[in-house]
């Protein structure tokens, strides 16, 4: 799951906290989240879940970037 | 503490599930199993239990959902505690042969359908085409027919929910229609709302097996009015199977040997996935237990975790029993005849997920014992369960007179459904029912063209462990779908992460066999063809399924569908491809499922 890198960092500014204090407040590794904002790495259910429950006006939807499967299959 | 969903699943939840006012969100997702439990446990009060009890029991309800162990079918989820309040997901009509009986059918279907659930008819008991009407000196048209109208309606009503009303329409092999109705979805276009299934008899079955000619029968006085030969229908039935897996096929002996209550009528049909046999004018709720979260530590390796299996069974049976007094019924009947058996069906999710932690190949004999162990065990916590809410509450007000009498004192008729898990099987990030993987890995691809790789975590995992883990293979897995023939992964790595399509027929058909031994209604599975398959080899697997004791069988061949075309609103697809985002889509327990967004499709056109 990709995360709007452009709408979180907007929260962080509303609430006046720095990037490691949400990560803090979250419970997770700075650098977990750090890679999950920038697109290193897909957000996984500890992210979004401490994200939504720091910022419960937030949904799953509006947190993250519409993204589609490709089920990839080769003949066999 | 929030539940942890995967945020695949939240998305789900956000977009189908959850109390919404135009675009507002009103609810979490821990609100909505909150909302659930408060309401399934708030029955109690009618059994004279105490507000601390029943506190104590919504909690041990919510937990029961919020851990992802059991998930209730998603009227359940999605109308609890609302206006709704239709909590089933099955339901079976009775079609009366006269122009009142059709009529009304359609409208009671057309209420079902607007509350979520989906209807099984059979049309036997419609005259056949050309008989004569006798008020008006006329000719019937026959079940064929009628069903058209039948579909019109569904259409119709379709466009006012959001989800559309699936229908299965069987008709027994010996009605006279019966070639008319094998070859009644051989047009794309027609009876799109409809999945089709043959009521197969033993009578049918012998005179295959001794290739010989069987009666047709008209349907009011069992009357023999021609005969068939048994091997040129079936040869029919495959043809049409083979080239887009309609009609199914539904075992009415091996359903009606399993009803608990034949002296309250015959089952003549089951639900649209087929899961779910039942009377006319019956509903059932059901729900399944997750089972990839049933394993634990043993010693060295991993083990099924019998205690947890047992817990949540046991407050699974409990939770589903209190659905059946919480439920608002579409109709008087309906509730009528559900009160009487008070059938649920429980049954399992994440059993493919399950195997691949416990190291097993899907296609082998492990884990066919596997699927009896589980089974087995299920059924009998589940029954000790019921006996114990009958000694509290009751016996199910069916039971003089039913199998059960002075055998066993239940509080329901049945207790155990293998359902196709479609969207709750997505809520909880596990594997479809008791249907195997369908990938090893997945490709995401964000909307602004960047992608990003999901693969399988117990693969990834054991790839770490086993030290054969690099950013290649990952690339490579991606690249095929699946492990086979990968040079850097073990052999027996390969055969545990076996995917839908390599496995032989014969295995889907054992697995589905071995949880049928031990479940009381049906199993919902689709059994997957290559593209290349034979109508031979599709007439076999019918056959076995037959010998080992199935209730039905649905199959598909890859790709047979390729051509059909699902219309959702203004959005045309393929149907390869998710009409609302594009994802390419499962065949799985009779249904198409999407992997990304959870849209399905019971219907297929």
């Amino acid at each position: 799951m990709n995360l709007s890198k452009e709408k979180i960092t907007d929260l962080i500014q509303q609430k006046g906290i720095s990037q490691n204090e949400l990560a803090r407040l979250m419970n997770v590794a700075q650098g977990s989240l750090s890679n999950a904002l920038s697109g290193r790495r897909s957000a996984g259910r500890k992210i979004l879940s401490g994200l939504l429950s720091i910022f419960p006006k937030e949904t799953a939807a509006s947190l993250t970037i519409m993204e589609r499967i490709n089920k990839r299959r080769e003949p066999i | 503490m929030n539940v942890k969903l995967t945020p695949n699943s939240r998305l789900v939840l956000e977009k189908r599930y959850l109390k919404k006012d135009q675009d507002k969100l009103l609810e979490t997702p821990e609100d909505m199993f909150y909302r659930v439990a408060q309401v399934v446990a708030g029955v109690e009060e009618r059994y004279g239990k105490r507000n601390t009890e029943i506190q104590s029991l919504t909690k041990a309800f919510y937990n029961l959902m919020a851990n992802l162990e059991f998930m209730p079918n998603s009227p359940t989820l999605m109308n609890a505690g609302r206006d709704l309040g239709q909590l089933s997901a099955c339901f079976v009509l009775p079609v009366e042969d006269s122009m009142e009986g059709i009529f009304d059918a359609i409208k009671n279907a057309a209420i079902i359908h607007k509350s979520g659930g989906g209807t099984g008819f059979s049309f036997s008991r419609l005259r056949p085409k050309n008989s004569t009407v006798r008020s008006t000196g006329g000719v019937a048209s026959g079940p064929v027919s009628f069903m058209k109208v039948f579909n019109a309606a569904t259409e119709a009503v379709k466009q006012g929910g959001t989800r559309r009303g699936a229908n299965l329409g069987l008709l027994r092999v010996d009605h006279p229609d019966i070639l008319e109705f094998i070859a009644c979805k051989e047009n794309n276009h027609e009876m799109t709302n409809f999945n089709i299934s043959v009521g197969i008899t033993r009578e049918f079955m012998r005179a295959l097996q001794e290739d010989k000619p069987y009666h047709l029968r008209e349907p009011h006085t069992g009357s023999v009015v021609a005969q068939l030969s048994a091997s040129e229908v079936f040869d029919k039935m495959m043809e049409h199977a083979w080239l887009n897996g309609e009609p199914g096929v539904v075992f009415l002996d091996a359903m009606n040997d399993g009803n608990p209550t034949p002296n309250v009528g015959e089952i003549e049909t089951c639900n649209p996935c087929g899961e779910q046999p039942l009377l006319p004018n019956e509903a059932c709720n059901l729900g399944s237990i997750n089972l990839k979260l049933m394993v634990t530590k043993e010693g060295d390796g991993v083990g099924i975790d019998w205690e947890r299996l047992r817990r949540v069974t046991r407050l699974a049976v409990h939770f589903l029993d209190n659905v059946i007094d919480a439920n608002q019924y579409p109709l008087p009947d309906i509730e009528k005849t559900t009160k009487a058996n008070r059938k649920i069906g429980l049954g399992v999710m994440g059993f493919a997920d399950m195997l691949t932690i416990l190291k097993l190949s899907y296609a082998s004999e492990e884990a066919v014992q596997v699927a009896k162990k589980i089974m087995s065990f299920i059924q009998e916590e589940a029954r000790k369960e019921s006996e114990r809410l009958a000694a509290e509450r009751g016996v199910f007000p069916n039971y003089v007179g039913s199998i059960y009498e002075g055998v066993r004192k239940l509080r329901n008729a049945t207790l155990t459904t293998i359902a196709p898990t479609g969207t709750i099987s997505m809520i909880c990030g596990v594997s479809s029912g008791v249907e195997p993987l369908f990938a090893v890995a997945y490709t995401k691809t964000v909307m602004d063209g960047t992608s990003l790789i999901e693969v399988n975590p117990t693969f990834e995992n054991l790839a770490k462990d086993y030290g054969f883990y690099s950013e290649e293979l990952m690339q490579n897995v991606v690249k095929q779908g699946t492990v086979r023939g990968l040079n850097d992964v073990p052999n027996w790595v390969q055969k545990i992460f076996i995917t839908a399509q390599e496995i032989d027929p014969e295995w889907h058909v054992k697995i589905q066999a071995a949880f049928q031994t031990f479940t009381d209604n049906a199993v919902s599975k689709t059994i997957n063809f290559p593209h290349t398959a034979t109508k031979e080899e599709i007439a076999k697997a019918y056959l076995l399924a037959y010998e080992l004791g199935c209730k039905g069988l649905t199959v598909y061949r890859d790709g047979s569908r390729e051509e059909q075309v699902v219309t959702t609103g203004t959005t045309k697809a393929k149907l390869t491809h998710c009409p609302e985002c594009g994802a390419e889509l499962n065949h799985e327990s009779g249904c198409v499922n999407c992997p990304n967004c959870a849209y399905s499709l019971c219907h297929i056109s």
